[in-house]
C-alpha cells in the first residue's frame, strides 16, 4: 500500500507542485488549504507523513495544528515536516527549532525547498516512523 | 573666573567712581582750601605789619611836632609831662661832659635827628625820674637766647629826638633833646594791636598780638603767658631772631608765639645808623584759620557723602533697573530652553535695547516653533510613508516567496528528472531558470532583511560561533553552484579555531552577500579567497575577488542603499539592487563591528571586523 502524505498549504500552486513531486516518487497524496482542514484530514487519513506550512490564515496556524495533532491520542503518531517561508524572512518572536511541547514537528524545512532536501526528509521520517512501530 | 551678577557690577563700579573721585577731590580740595586761606592770612600780617610801623613811627613824629613850636629849648622842659616824654634834657653847646646820645650828637651838625635807641642802665639812672627803675624786666631764661646770661634787662629801647637851636650867626647853642621809653609801653602796642584787630577774640584769646624787642627779650606787649600775664622778659625764638636781627631781614611765617602756633611778621628795629637793637612783632592767632580750613573741609565730606548716598541709591534703581528686564529675560529664555516653546518673553521692558531684544527674539522662537511644527507633521508623514512602504517590502517579499517555492520546486522537480527524463538542451534551459530563480530568492531575501532592518526588527542574538564551520562552509554550499557555472574556484582559508560574537543567522546573510557579489563581479574561472586575520581581540574576514579594483568615486556610492556601480558595461549588465552591502554595513555595525573594503591592482576585497570570544 502507498504511503499517504498529507500536504497543508494554504499556496495551491505549492500544494500542485508538492503532491505532483511525491505522487510521481510514489506516495499517495492529499490536501488541505488551511489549518483546520488539515487536522480534520489527519484525524480522519491519519496519514503517514504531515507536510505543514506555517503561515495560513494567521503568522502561526501551522504551530497551533502542529500542536492539537500532537495532542490528539488519534493523530499524535504522525510524524510533522513543518516547510515555512518565513523562519528567515520575518522576524518572528519564537524559534523554529523542533521541540515536544512548543513545536512538536520533526524537522522544519525552509522554503524555496529542492526536491531531493524534501524527499530525503520524507523518506527519513518514513524510516524512523516505521522503527519505531 | 568668578561670575558677578550685572547689578552687582553697575553698584561696583559707580560706588568705585564715586568714593575714588570723592577722595581725590577731598584730598586736593584740602590743600588748595589750605594754601589759599592760610596764604591770604598770611598777607594780611603783612599788610599789619606795615601798620604797626606807622604806629611805631608816629610815637617819633608827636615829639617832632612839639619840638617843632617850641623857640626856647629851657622851657621845653616844663612841657616834659603835658607831652607825655619819659625824659626831656637840654645840653648846651659845646657841652662839657660826652653826648651819650648818639641822636643828640647828630644834631650838633645843625639838623634834627630822631629814631630809636638803647639806652644803657647808667644813662637812664642820670635821666631820674626813677626811670632805671621803670625799665627794668626779669628776664625769663632760655637757653638759646644770646642774653640768657642775663637774669635782668637794664637797658632800654627808647624812641628819642634831638632838636638844635641856633644863635644869631646861625652857630648850635644848645640841642632839646626827648624820648619815650618803650620798656612797658603797653599802651603803644595795645594801640597798635586795637588799630589793627579791634577788640576781636577767638577762644577767648585776642585775635592777635603785638610786640616789642630789645634785642630778643620782650620788653612791651601783649602776648599773655599761661597765667595770662604779659610775657614781659621772654625771648623770640631762635630761628627768628637769626634771621630779623642778625640777618637784618623781615620774617613772614608761621611761628610759635609763647602758648600758640601764630601767623606773624617780625620787622627789625634799628638804631640811626641802621644797627639792628630790636625788633617789631605782630600776629595773628593760626587757629581760626585752620579751624575754618576743616570747618570747610567737614562740609566738603558731608557733601561728598551726600553725593554717594544719593549716588549709591540712583545706581541701585539704576542697576536694578537694567538687570531686572535681563534677569526676567534670562528666566524667559530658560523657560523656552527647557522645551516650553510656546512661552513667550514679556516684551514690555522698560529699557528700549531689551524690548528690541525681547521683541526679536519672540519672533525668533515663533518662526522655530512653526519650523519645528512643520517638520513634525513632515516627519509624521514621512513615518506613515515609510511604515507603508516597509509593509508594502515586507508583503510583497512574501508573496514573491510563496510564488518562489513553487515554482522552484516544480524546476528542479523537472530539471531532476523526478517527473520523467528532460533531454540535455531541457535540463540546461532548466537550470538557468533555477539559477534566475535562486538570484530571485536572494534578492527577495536582501528586500525582507531590510524591511526587517529599517522597522528596527534586528535584534541579535549573539552567541559565539565557529567562523568557517557555521558561516563560512554552509555559504560556500549555498553558492558552488554559481561559482561554478562562472568557473571560479572558492578557496576557504578562515582559521578552523576562528571564534566570534555574532548573530549566525544575520552573519550568514552578510558571508552570503559578500561571497554572492564575489561570484558575480568576479572575473571568470579567477579564484575566490576567503580568509580571516585574528587580532587579540577582533577578528577580521575578508572576501576576495579577481577583478578592476573599485574606484575612489565609486567606492563613495558602495555601502548606500539602491546605490550601484554602474560606471562599465560590465558591471551594468550584472543584476543587482544596491541593497546588498548596505544590508552587510547594517548588520556588522549593529554587531559593534566595522565594514569596509580595500582594493589592489588584482582585485577587490571587502572585510568586516567582530569582537573575538568573550573570554
Amino acid at each position: 500500500m502507498n504511503q499517504k502524505i498529507l500536504v497543508v498549504d494554504d499556496d495551491v500552486d505549492f500544494q500542485d507542485a508538492t503532491s505532483t513531486l511525491l505522487t510521481a516518487k510514489g506516495y499517495e497524496v492529499i490536501t488541505a488549504s488551511n489549518g483546520e482542514e488539515g487536522y480534520a484530514m489527519a484525524k480522519l487519513h491519519t496519514p503517514s507523513v504531515m507536510l505543514l506550512d506555517v503561515m495560513m490564515a494567521h503568522d502561526s496556524e501551522g504551530f497551533d495544528v502542529a500542536r492539537r495533532i500532537h495532542e490528539d491520542p488519534a493523530t499524535n503518531e504522525i510524524p510533522i515536516i513543518m516547510i515555512t517561508g518565513i523562519r528567515k524572512a520575518k522576524s518572528l518572536p519564537y524559534t523554529f527549532d523542533p521541540d515536544p511541547d512548543w513545536l512538536p514537528v520533526t524537522i522544519v524545512l525552509e522554503k524555496p525547498v529542492k526536491p531531493d532536501v524534501l524527499l530525503s526528509a520524507v523518506s527519513n521520517v518514513l524510516k524512523s516512523s516505521s522503527t519505531k512501530k | 573666573m568668578r561670575v558677578f551678577s550685572l547689578r552687582a557690577k553697575i553698584l561696583f563700579f559707580f560706588l568705585s567712581a564715586i568714593i575714588v573721585f570723592g577722595s581725590l577731590t577731598a584730598v586736593f580740595g584740602y590743600r588748595i582750601i589750605k594754601s589759599n586761606v592760610l596764604k591770604r592770612a598770611q598777607k594780611q600780617v603783612q599788610y599789619d605789619i606795615q601798620t604797626a610801623k606807622v604806629v611805631y613811627n608816629h610815637e617819633l613824629e608827636k615829639i617832632v611836632i612839639s619840638f617843632t613850636s617850641i623857640s626856647d629849648p629851657h622851657s621845653a622842659m616844663q612841657l616834659k609831662r603835658k607831652l607825655g616824654l619819659d625824659y626831656v634834657y637840654s645840653i648846651s653847646v659845646p657841652a662839657n661832659r660826652p653826648i651819650a646820645s648818639e641822636i643828640a650828637r647828630a644834631a650838633l651838625s645843625g639838623n634834627p635827628c630822631g629814631g630809636s635807641r638803647i639806652i644803657d642802665s647808667c644813662e637812664l639812672a642820670g635821666l631820674g625820674d626813677s626811670l632805671a627803675e621803670r625799665s627794668r624786666i626779669d628776664i625769663v631764661p632760655a637757653p638759646h637766647s644770646p642774653l640768657s646770661a642775663r637774669t635782668t634787662l637794664t637797658s632800654a629801647l627808647a624812641i628819642e629826638y634831638a632838636q638844635p637851636f641856633f644863635n644869631e650867626k646861625g652857630v648850635v647853642t644848645s640841642i632839646l633833646v626827648g624820648g619815650k621809653l618803650l620798656n612797658r609801653y603797653f599802651a603803644m602796642v595795645d594801640t597798635i594791636r586795637n588799630t589793627i584787630y579791634g577788640d576781636r577774640v577767638y577762644r577767648d584769646k585776642p585775635i592777635g598780638t603785638v610786640t616789642i624787642f630789645l634785642n630778643d627779650i620782650r620788653i612791651a606787649t601783649n602776648v599773655l603767658t599761661n597765667n595770662n600775664k604779659r610775657a614781659l622778659g621772654t625771648h623770640v625764638s631762635s630761628q627768628v631772631y637769626n634771621h630779623v636781627f642778625i640777618e637784618g631781614k623781615s620774617w613772614l611765617d608761621r611761628a610759635f608765639v609763647v602758648t600758640d602756633w601764630y601767623l606773624t611778621a617780625y620787622e627789625p628795629i634799628t638804631d640811626i645808623n641802621k644797627k639792628p637793637i630790636g625788633i617789631l612783632y605782630v600776629g595773628t592767632i593760626e587757629k581760626p584759620f585752620i579751624d575754618l580750613i576743616f570747618h570747610t573741609l567737614w562740609q566738603y565730606c558731608f557733601i561728598v557723602g551726600l553725593i554717594t548716598i544719593v549716588g549709591s541709591i540712583v545706581a541701585f534703581l539704576l542697576a536694578n533697573s537694567i538687570s531686572k528686564p535681563l534677569r526676567h529675560f534670562a528666566a524667559s529664555v530658560g523657560n523656552i530652553a527647557a522645551g516650553d516653546m510656546t512661552h513667550r518673553v514679556d516684551v514690555e521692558m522698560p529699557v528700549l535695547e531689551i524690548k528690541q531684544l525681547s521683541e526679536s527674539f519672540n519672533e525668533m522662537i515663533a518662526k522655530l516653533l512653526q519650523r519645528e511644527r512643520a517638520l513634525t507633521a513632515n516627519n509624521s508623514e514621512l513615518e506613515i510613508l515609510n511604515e507603508r512602504y516597509l509593509n508594502l517590502v515586507g508583503m510583497v517579499s512574501h508573496e514573491l516567496k510563496g510564488i518562489l517555492a513553487s515554482a522552484m520546486l516544480n524546476a528542479c522537480s523537472v530539471r531532476d528528472g523526478y517527473l520523467g527524463e528532460c533531454t540535455p538542451v531541457q535540463k540546461k534551459s532548466l537550470d538557468s531558470v533555477i539559477r534566475n530563480l535562486e538570484y530571485f530568492d536572494a534578492t527577495v531575501m536582501n528586500f525582507l532583511n531590510l524591511s526587517r532592518i529599517e522597522k528596527g526588527e534586528l535584534s541579535l542574538s549573539i552567541r559565539n560561533i565557529l567562523m568557517r564551520e557555521d558561516i563560512i562552509d554552509k555559504s560556500i554550499d549555498s553558492f558552488q553552484s554559481q561559482a561554478d557555472a562562472k568557473k571560479m574556484l572558492i578557496r576557504n582559508q578562515v582559521s578552523r579555531d576562528c571564534i566570534v560574537q555574532a548573530d549566525p543567522s544575520l552573519l550568514l546573510i552578510v558571508v552570503n552577500n559578500l561571497l554572492g557579489n564575489a561570484i558575480k563581479y568576479g572575473t571568470s574561472a579567477s579564484e575566490i579567497v576567503i580568509d580571516s586575520q585574528q587580532a587579540p581581540d577582533t577578528t577580521t574576514i575578508s572576501v576576495f575577488s579577481a577583478g578592476r579594483p573599485i574606484t575612489d568615486q565609486e567606492s563613495k556610492k558602495l555601502f548606500k542603499r539602491f546605490s550601484r556601480i554602474e560606471t562599465n558595461a560590465e558591471t551594468k549588465k550584472t543584476r543587482g539592487t544596491g541593497i546588498g552591502l548596505f544590508l552587510c554595513k547594517t548588520i556588522i555595525e549593529n554587531h559593534g563591528g566595522t565594514m569596509g573594503y580595500k582594493s589592489d591592482d588584482t582585485g577587490n576585497y571587502f572585510l568586516f571586523t567582530l569582537k573575538n570570544l568573550r573570554s
